[in-house]
């Protein structure tokens, strides 16, 4: 029993660093923009589309594994899904999110939602095969720490990379100026302008960052689930809008949490209920919708005075 | 003593967040009308946001015609009688001109919803009677405003905006009504025209006490029985214009003493 | 008198046209479709500027029980225009369908303001109820019906509950996660048949005469769906007659005024929680009548018919006709329907279609192709009404 709840707890942490960098992308974006863009997920998938594809191009994957060793074509490749999310969330935010900035935030709404489904139906028709399942190669190394089969290498090298990813982007928000600047814009929009922040930089910065987030979102989930599916981009995006919205929409630590909470939700309901495996998505949604109810300011949100 | 006032309030105060916005205030009003004066941040449209439920307030009690409204949600507080208008003028700007001002008259209209639909000829007699209601109201400020009846609140100059925000509040025939800065962006004819509605209402012979915030003195002088001064969330002078003109306290606050 | 008799003629060829356009784009292709489309389209901004479309829907206004028979001769006499074809029937029953849902949807992108994800569960219910009661229960079609009305409206309430709470990103939140929840649902309960759906719903029946039987008029044979075409219809009818109800009552204001500014809505004494519930449960009870229609019309349903797209779909037919505004939406349902069944043949482009469709017509034209209308209260339009108005006036400024 104790071996059990150990594997579900690490099961759960496994879950919730893929959750975490998407948590937080919503979270940077909402914080800035004061926009959901409801299509994250969908990016996040694309960018794991573009790894794989580059990967299934013969030539280049080979290519590359001849110049580098194979750590580095690898990371190599994760940085390319990472600057393809990047683009794609520019684009995204040229064409769906600039238009719609201080009118009624139902057509943003409805038209970032609406792009996912471009995003994902472009995928399906455009990719060789796009609507079947693909297998995710193994870019990871296989193999096990100690012998311990929950200690593969694939699952430290994911909790590692978020962990470094998110210290990377601890550095970036306390130490640069454009980090700085980003928590200014998200605590206090018009002081943080007055006092000459570039909104229309940070807001190109932001992207930029959380676009490459995305990326590696999207292979860390792609590595850990090792099949990639064109539609699962709503799924995951609706999970790391709920990751940020139960942590407190608009902090980067909230939805580090919120994704602990929804993980371990959705990862115990699966282990210790009979037949909970196929709630398990019922079970987190349910959470979230609670929490909307209860405590919409999330776990480290500060509840906010609405003036009237 | 209570029935013969419209509203009492004993020691209503509110925080936010350790602010004390409006502090232990005692106040009174029967069938009157009451100028509500003060500096910036006196407190003056919290105690209006109180009284009419939007804040809940954190101590004392709200009393009207001898009922604690404490608990009351807003449109509650609306429908025992109690009707106000917005600093910043607040019109629904996607509705036309009439619609704005048959809201006013939602919580005395009748029909409800199944009459809506399987009952047309009662949902459109109240409807038309609601109509000629508005009409009559807002005819008193400016009968030109009846031939645009069926433009969008976008396209009317502000003065008639100002008009049928305070029609929408006086057309359900309310007990009390408030009235936040209704002079506000205003130039001085236009002052004068809204005074001239305000004393209209103030003597149209239905009962209606008026508390009335303004930072214009000539609109306080010409229009208010009496006064109330609040500074800091407390009242600091009550009594006639004259007296409170001349208190030392009032002076002071205006001129951050 | 004259006049009279011209505005009668003018609405009446108004109501022919629209018909006229209607039966051409279903008896041809899709490409001709989208031609007519643009066509429109031009027309509309035209009289837009010229401001002709604003006497066109006061002649309408006017003239409802004529432009109505209209409309109603062109349902009836739709089945032999076809010549009984019932792949075309069957577009036009869908359509009718799903305009129903659309209007029920409409109470609350247009009403109150708040984009309702979840339509399809609304769909759904009603047609899950219905199916399960008919086909494991043995019910009778009509009650299993007023059941599945009676469910989708209580789904009404416990999706309407967190929108009390929730506005904006939230509800969407909220209501997506409800619409995955539902999804996983039923393909997870075996009861309702899991991924497989339930076959066999039975027909409706009245006195004995089964609605799935084939109809022999003037020596043609009709397919049964000219029963299902009339049945839809007539209650496609009433919910336009209830939606433009609603619209022109004060509920119909207040839900305006709290889309606007739910402060000054409360302070109007507009109760929040009742007004907000009742545009949810009137909208479910429109959605759960369609999918019990739906349900007894095909036969066969399974979850596919209720998930996320068809939501998004849903949502795309109220954008794109113009939200708040009953014909507006009717003008989407119909319109998509009709796109979509054609599209058959590139069903793999559909859901792009959709996206497209919604992110194009909120950059090119927000409010929709018929944009919302000033509601005008019976004859008392600006025209006519400076009398009765001066006069209500003088006898208002005399008290």
């Amino acid at each position: 029993m104790g071996s059990l709840i150990l594997s579900q707890v690490f099961n759960a942490i496994m879950l919730a660093c893929t959750l975490a960098l998407i948590g937080i992308g919503f979270s940077l974006f909402f914080g800035v923009m004061d926009i959901v863009v409801f299509c994250l997920g969908d990016i996040a998938i694309a960018s794991a589309f573009c790894i794989l594809g580059i990967t299934s191009l013969t030539g280049v994957y080979a290519a590359l594994n001849g110049i580098f060793p194979m750590v580095v074509s690898n990371i190599i490749l994760v940085i390319c899904g990472g600057v393809f999310g990047a683009i794609l969330v520019t684009v995204m935010y040229h064409t769906v999110v600039a238009p719609f900035e201080g009118k009624n935030i139902n057509a943003s709404l409805l038209s970032t939602v609406a792009a996912g489904y471009v995003i994902r139906e472009l995928i399906g028709i455009f990719y060789p095969g796009g609507r079947d399942p693909q297998n995710f190669p193994n870019l990871l190394p296989t193999g096990y720490l100690f012998n311990n089969t929950m200690l593969s290498w694939r699952n430290i090298i994911i909790v590692g990379t978020t962990v470094l990813v998110l210290m990377l982007l601890y550095w970036f928000v306390n130490r640069t100026k454009a980090g700085i600047s980003i928590q200014a814009l998200s605590q206090n929009k018009e002081a943080s302008i007055m006092i000459g922040i570039d909104w229309h930089k940070m807001v190109i910065v932001t992207f930029l960052i959380g676009g490459f987030l995305l990326g590696i979102a999207g292979f860390l989930t792609a590595s850990y689930a090792s099949t990639l599916r064109f539609d699962t981009g709503s799924m995951y995006g609706l999970l790391g809008f709920s990751v940020a919205v139960v942590g407190g929409l608009g902090s980067i630590y909230g939805a580090l949490a919120g994704s602990l909470v929804i993980a371990f939700v959705e990862v115990f309901v699966t282990g210790f209920i009979p037949g909970g495996a196929a709630y398990s998505g019922v079970a987190g949604f349910l959470i979230v919708v609670l929490f909307i109810i209860f405590r919409p300011e999330g776990i480290i949100g500060e509840k906010s005075i609405s003036k009237v | 003593m209570d029935a013969l006032k419209t509203l009492k309030t004993e020691k209503v105060g509110i925080n936010f967040g350790g602010l004390k916005a409006v502090e232990k205030l005692d106040f009174e009003i029967g069938d009157e009308t009451v100028g509500l004066i003060g500096p910036n941040g006196s407190g003056k449209t919290t105690f209006l946001n109180i009284i009419s439920g939007i804040y809940k307030p954190s101590e004392g009690r709200v009393i009207f015609k001898g009922e604690e409204l404490n608990s009351f949600t807003p449109d509650a507080i609306r429908k025992k009688g109690i009707s106000r208008t917005f600093q910043t003028n607040r019109l629904c700007m996607n509705l036309s001109v009439i619609d704005n001002l048959l809201l006013g008259l939602y919580c005395e209209q009748k029909t409800s919803w199944w009459q809506a639909i399987f009952n047309r000829s009662l949902a459109m007699q109240e409807i038309n009677r609601g109509i000629d209601k508005c009409f009559g109201a807002i005819s008193v400020f400016n009968p030109e405003i009846v031939d645009r009846a069926y433009e969008l609140i976008s396209t009317i100059p502000l003065i008639d905006r100002r008009r049928i925000e305070i029609a929408r509040a006086i057309v359900g025939r309310p007990k009390l009504l408030l009235l936040d800065e209704p002079t506000a962006g205003l130039n001085k004819e236009e002052t004068h025209q809204m005074i001239e509605d305000i004393t209209k209402i103030r003597d149209s012979g239905d009962r209606i006490s008026i508390i009335i915030i303004e930072h214009d003195m000539s609109v306080i002088s010409k229009i208010s029985d009496r006064v109330v001064c609040l500074n800091a969330g407390q009242k600091i002078a009550e009594g006639s214009f004259e007296e409170v003109s001349q208190n030392e306290n009032v002076c002071m606050a205006y001129l951050g003493g | 008198m004259a006049a009279r008799l011209n505005d009668k003629i003018t609405a009446a060829l108004v109501a022919l046209g629209i018909c006229l356009l209607v039966y051409i784009s279903l008896m041809s292709s899709l490409l001709v479709i989208l031609i007519i489309v643009a066509l429109l389209v031009v027309l509309l901004t035209y009289c837009e500027k010229t401001g002709l479309i604003d006497t066109v829907f006061q002649l309408m206004g006017k003239n409802t029980t004529l432009t109505s028979v209209i409309f109603g001769l062109f349902i009836i006499s739709l089945p032999f225009l076809v010549k009984g074809n019932n792949d075309l029937l069957h577009i036009m029953i869908i359509a009718g369908i799903m305009g129903i849902v659309a209007l029920g949807l409409n109470f609350q992108i247009g009403g109150i303001g708040q984009i309702n994800f979840a339509p399809a569960v609304f769909y759904g219910v009603g047609a899950y109820t219905t199916a399960y009661l008919s086909v494991r229960l043995g019910v009778s079609p009509w009650l299993g019906t007023i059941a599945g009305v009676c469910l989708a409206t209580l789904t009404g309430v416990i999706i309407g509950l967190p929108a009390l709470k929730a506005r904006g990103y939230y509800l969407a939140l909220v209501t997506i996660a409800l619409q995955t929840i539902f999804t996983l649902m039923i393909i997870n309960i075996p009861a309702v048949g899991g991924p497989n759906g339930i076959p066999g719903i039975p027909y409706y029946q009245i006195f004995g005469y089964s609605l799935h039987s084939r109809v022999e008029v003037f020596g043609l044979t009709l397919p049964y769906q000219v029963n299902y075409l009339y049945l839809v219809y007539i209650v496609f009818a009433l919910a336009i007659v209830a939606a433009s109800r609603l619209f022109k009552s004060r509920y119909g204001i207040a839900w305006n005024a709290v889309d606007q500014d739910p402060v000054v809505a409360a302070t109007q004494g507009i109760n929040l929680t009742s007004i907000q519930l009742l545009s949810f449960c009137l909208g479910a009870a429109f959605a759960g009548m369609a999918g019990a229609l739906y349900a007894h019309y095909t036969g066969f349903i399974s979850n596919e018919n209720f998930d996320f797209s068809q939501s998004l779909i849903l949502i795309c037919m109220v954008i794109l006709g113009g939200s708040d505004n009953v014909p507006g939406v009717i003008t989407g349902a119909l319109l998509l329907t009709m796109i979509d069944q054609k599209l058959a043949d590139y069903a793999n482009y559909r859901l792009l279609m959709y996206g497209l469709v919604l992110i194009i017509i909120l950059l090119v034209r927000s409010k929709g192709l018929l944009p919302k209308r000033i509601r005008i209260y019976g004859e008392r339009d600006t025209g006519m009404s400076n009398g009765d108005a001066k006069l209500a006036a003088g006898a208002g400024g005399k008290r």
